[in-house]
Parts: structure tokens; C-alpha cells; sequence
């Protein structure tokens, strides 16, 4: 009864091999500190290493998953000794710890008596949470609620055995999962599934979301290559590349991944060639001081893209030195498009209903890669979206 | 009559106010890893690795207690991770904060190299940072992915 193998699918029917419920002592978990057991889970401070859960694959990969109905603290052991443990001022034993406690997520390891902190990053632990930790080869990965927290690649400890524990009297933790690692990659996005709106500077793309394979964790993440160089990835089966050139081509490049880091390979590949500079974007939204708009009772109709913006300023903000900025509730009209690749949906709801937007204005960087600013979008407080590629130095003597 | 009068001016002013901070957190999300300011810098390890004082890069929060204990007197800290040097001496360390004050200590201290995002050429981080660790790639370097839908611009 206490070896109860639970189905506890995050997708498909992926199923995690063993679960321990921790209201009472956990059968093939060797205990150190001082557990105590209640309906809550149980309490430390104390660790509970799985020696007896081991894969069944020969492996020390595996992930560990918890679910935290209130504030969590509490540990995930990975590649840990029997003895493992790691309370915040006693250790003992070698053992990857990620720790979630205090609204934040930080990964140990000791080994040879040496502890280390690894990373740490901020995530919001108020549950219910599902923490889950995935130990393949040198990479860790920790995920809260599907989300990506934090990871590391470390070689130091190569077997071991999975675990959890909790800090203090005051923490606890039930409801444990442990799964095989998924080794199966999930299906190629089929190329002709991928659709692409291209205007000289910007490329947009979506596909339908892809599945995992019957037995996956689930999809992850689509990562995008452009021209054999990595340029962004996204959960999201849409994409967005603002920092194309007019009249060129490029080869781009999707793989999908999921959660245990499995992508097919070599990815999905197709080629876009973007229109010229005087292309003209069909799509034109907000108010523009050189626009042309028609309209008699607040409404503004632009003549040459069809648009209709519709801008309620709420609230002036006036500095004493006479300068004034206006918050705008803003509406404009393209949101969808349709062409032969098929119906887009451009708008969404932020909050206060589909297509409407609150702002003074905004200045967006957009990155080249994941450290190099390609050029900034202003966006009014009409929407109007405004390219700033120009790194003109304006000098007082020039003529 | 006068009561109801700066009643519906306090309204007047109170309801966009409320409406503004109500909605702004409802605005269209920017790719996280794209977020925040952040600086990645070569700084020593420190610690003697006991559970009160592990191995860690200077600069970076012994512990929970002592993350909780900085983002209170300073603008918040929000994730860092590293590699380690190929001597072992040295973390490369890429460092994440809400705002740049968070990362005071880090840019006063003229004794370490450090870079930050979007103002640092990629080509100066990876020559140096290859003198620490050979094989390095920026591309492969991170605090974090924090993937979501990236509808930044």
C-alpha cells in the first residue's frame, strides 16, 4: 500500500514510476534528522533519500516532482548519498540540493565535504506549486509550475539517488513523484504547417502547437535558428524576428523541445525572403502626424490602411516644467489579417478587453540575440508604432 | 454641495489612477529573458564551503536568509548562475536584478571585469571570459531561459 505507483501525467501519459504520499514513513527512503510525519506531509528538519528508487533504466536520471498546496520550503535531492542532507547549518553526505524557500529557488551540491551554491533565482513560491526537478546527464533543470527557474551543468556528481527533505518543524512536503527521464523526441513541426508574414523588417510566424510523442512530458519550448545561428526560443508556437534586413533571404530553422530536453533533430528548416525597402505593410495602426484620417465623432479612420483607431485620454501628468504626458485608453481596428497562409490574430486581451490598450508610451529594446540591442520600437499612446534604428549623434556646430 | 463636489473630483482623478495600476501589469509580456538588467562579470570564488559559507562567486548571497537580508536594503536581486574558470578559481558569472542599483557593489568594485547587457560588445565578453575559460560561448551562457511567448517587438 505504501508502495503505490501513482499515474500523475503532465501531459499524454507520461507516468512517474514511484510516489510516496510523506503523511507517514516512506517505504524504500532512507530517513536523516529528525522526520516527523502528518496529514501536512512530512516535517524536518530531515531528508528522505530514495535508495530503493533508483530507475529502472541503469541511470541516475530521473525527475523528482512535489506539489506545495501553501507557502513551499522545502528540497529536492539529486544524485545523493544514502546520508545525504542539508538544512541550511549541518550537512552531511553528497547530494545536488535545489532548495525552495523563501520565494526562491537555489541549487547546492556537496561533494567531498565541499558545498557549493550553484545558482539561485527568484520565483514565487505561494501554492499551490508544482516543483519539479529533472536530473539528465550534467544538466539539472528546475521548473515551478511548468516555467523554467533555473539550471546547471555539472559533471561532479554522476549517480546517486533521488530525494527530498524539509528545513525546519515549520516546513514540509508530501506528495512525491519520480519519473524516468523521457528520451523520445517530441515530432518535427511539419514545414508546411509553418506560416510567415513578411515585411521588409520584420518577419512574423506561427504553426499549429506541437504534441509530444504518446509517452512525453510534453512539449516545452520551440527553438528558432536563423542562418545556423541560434535567435530565440519561446513556449509559444509563434514568433517574431524584428531585426531582418529588406530584400534578403534567410534560411530559419525550429526545433521543439520537451521538458527532459529532447529535440528532434536537425529541425525543421525554411527559407523567407523578405519584400524590399518600399514595400508597403498593409497593416497600420494608431495616429500618425503624417497620416490621413477621416472621422466625425472621436473616431480616426486611417485612409491609406483602412484602420480605425479609436484614443480616450484619461489622465494628463503635467511637470512643473511644463512639460505633460497623457495616459490614452486606445483601440485600433486591425487586429486580424487574412491572407492565402490563412486568418491572423494580431490583438489580444491585456486585461480590459480584446484590442485596447492603457498607455503613455513605451520604448521596447529589440534584441539581435540574447545580448546585442538591434534597434528600439516606440509605441505611442495611439498605438502608432515607430522603428528607431538611427544612431544619429546630433552635434551643436554642425551646420 | 461642496462635499460631493471634491468627491467627484477625487474620483476623478482616483479612477484612471486605479484603472493605471490596476491594468499595467496586464500589458503584453516581453520575453523574460529579455527582461531586467543584468551584468555578467569574472569575479573569485569565495567560501570555505562549510553549510554556514559554500563555495560561491563574490558578490553573490551565502544563502536564503542572506538573499532575503540584501534584497531588503538594496533594489532586488532576482537570479544568478555561473560556470567556473578551467582553474577553478574564478566564476563567470551572469547576475539578474529588477533595477541597476541592485548591482551598486558590483560596478564600485574596480577590481573585477564585468559587462553589461546591451551596452557591452559581445566579441569583448567572449575574448575575455575565453581567457578564464577556453571554451566558451555567450550563446550557451545564461541566469536563465524563462521562455514565454516573445511578443516584444
Amino acid at each position: 500500500m505504501l508502495l503505490s505507483v501513482l499515474a500523475a501525467p503532465l501531459s499524454a501519459s507520461y507516468t512517474y514510476y514511484a510516489y510516496r504520499e510523506l503523511t507517514y514513513p516512506a517505504v524504500g527512503m532512507t530517513p536523516n534528522g529528525t522526520p516527523t510525519y502528518t496529514s501536512a506531509g512530512m516535517s524536518g528538519p530531515a531528508s528522505l533519500i530514495g535508495t530503493s528508487l533508483m530507475p529502472s533504466d541503469g541511470t541516475s536520471d530521473y525527475e523528482v516532482k512535489t506539489v506545495s498546496q501553501g507557502a513551499a520550503c522545502h528540497d529536492h535531492y539529486l544524485r545523493a548519498s544514502a546520508d545525504a542532507y542539508y538544512d541550511g547549518t549541518t550537512a552531511t553526505g553528497s547530494f545536488y540540493q535545489v532548495c525552495f524557500c523563501a520565494n526562491s529557488v537555489s541549487i547546492y551540491k556537496r561533494v567531498g565535504g565541499v558545498l557549493t551554491l550553484l545558482a539561485q533565482a527568484s520565483s514565487s513560491l505561494e501554492g499551490p506549486v508544482t516543483l519539479r526537478s529533472v536530473m539528465r546527464d550534467t544538466l539539472l533543470r528546475v521548473f515551478v509550475n511548468d516555467r523554467y527557474v533555473t539550471g546547471i551543468i555539472d559533471s561532479s556528481l554522476p549517480s546517486g539517488a533521488p530525494g527530498v527533505g524539509a528545513r525546519n518543524s515549520s516546513a514540509s512536503v508530501r506528495d512525491l513523484s519520480i519519473g524516468l527521464i523521457d528520451r523520445v523526441a517530441p515530432p518535427a513541426v511539419n514545414a508546411s504547417s509553418i506560416r510567415t508574414y513578411v515585411t521588409p523588417n520584420r518577419l512574423e510566424l506561427s504553426m499549429p502547437a506541437a504534441q509530444d510523442d504518446p509517452n512525453g512530458i510534453g512539449v516545452w519550448l520551440y527553438r528558432f535558428t536563423r542562418d545556423g545561428v541560434f535567435i530565440g526560443e519561446v513556449t509559444q508556437p509563434v514568433f517574431t524576428d524584428p531585426t531582418v534586413q529588406p530584400n534578403t533571404t534567410y534560411t530559419y530553422a525550429v526545433w521543439v523541445y520537451d521538458y527532459h530536453a529532447n529535440g528532434y533533430s536537425p529541425g525543421t528548416s525554411f527559407t523567407v525572403t523578405t519584400p524590399p525597402a518600399d514595400a508597403i505593410d498593409a497593416r497600420q495602426v494608431g495616429v500618425r502626424p503624417l497620416g490621413v484620417y477621416w472621422g466625425t465623432a472621436g473616431e480616426q479612420i486611417d485612409l491609406r490602411s483602412g484602420n480605425l483607431n479609436y484614443t480616450i485620454p484619461l489622465l494628463t501628468a503635467k511637470g512643473r516644467n511644463g512639460h505633460d504626458i497623457t495616459f490614452a485608453l486606445s483601440y485600433n481596428s486591425q487586429n486580424w489579417r487574412s491572407d492565402p497562409s490563412g486568418t491572423w490574430n494580431l490583438g489580444m486581451d491585456v486585461g480590459y478587453g480584446y484590442g485596447w490598450r492603457l498607455m503613455a508610451g513605451s520604448i521596447t529594446p529589440c534584441w539581435r540575440d540574447f545580448w546585442t540591442i538591434d534597434h528600439y520600437l516606440y509605441t505611442d499612446s495611439t498605438g502608432a508604432e515607430y522603428r528607431l534604428d538611427i544612431n544619429a549623434l546630433v552635434s551643436k556646430t554642425a551646420s | 454641495m461642496a462635499f460631493g463636489l471634491i468627491t467627484m473630483r477625487l474620483a476623478r482623478t482616483l479612477v484612471p489612477l486605479l484603472l493605471l495600476v490596476l491594468t499595467l501589469p496586464a500589458q503584453q509580456a516581453v520575453n523574460p529573458r529579455d527582461r531586467y538588467e543584468r551584468f555578467v562579470a569574472i569575479v573569485p570564488m569565495i567560501g570555505a564551503g562549510t553549510p554556514q559559507d559554500p563555495r560561491r562567486p563574490l558578490h553573490t548571497p551565502a544563502n536564503e536568509a542572506q538573499l532575503q537580508q540584501h534584497n531588503r536594503r538594496q533594489a532586488k536581486m532576482l537570479a544568478f548562475s555561473y560556470i567556473v574558470s578551467d582553474d577553478g578559481q574564478y566564476a563567470l558569472v551572469e547576475f539578474v536584478a529588477t533595477d541597476r542599483a541592485a548591482f551598486a557593489e558590483l560596478i564600485a568594485d574596480p577590481t573585477i571585469k564585468k559587462f553589461e547587457k546591451g551596452r557591452a560588445k559581445r566579441e569583448d565578453i567572449e575574448r575575455e571570459f575565453r581567457r578564464y575559460r577556453r571554451q566558451f560561448n555567450l550563446s550557451d551562457f545564461g541566469a536563465s531561459v524563462q521562455s514565454e511567448n516573445c511578443s516584444c517587438c
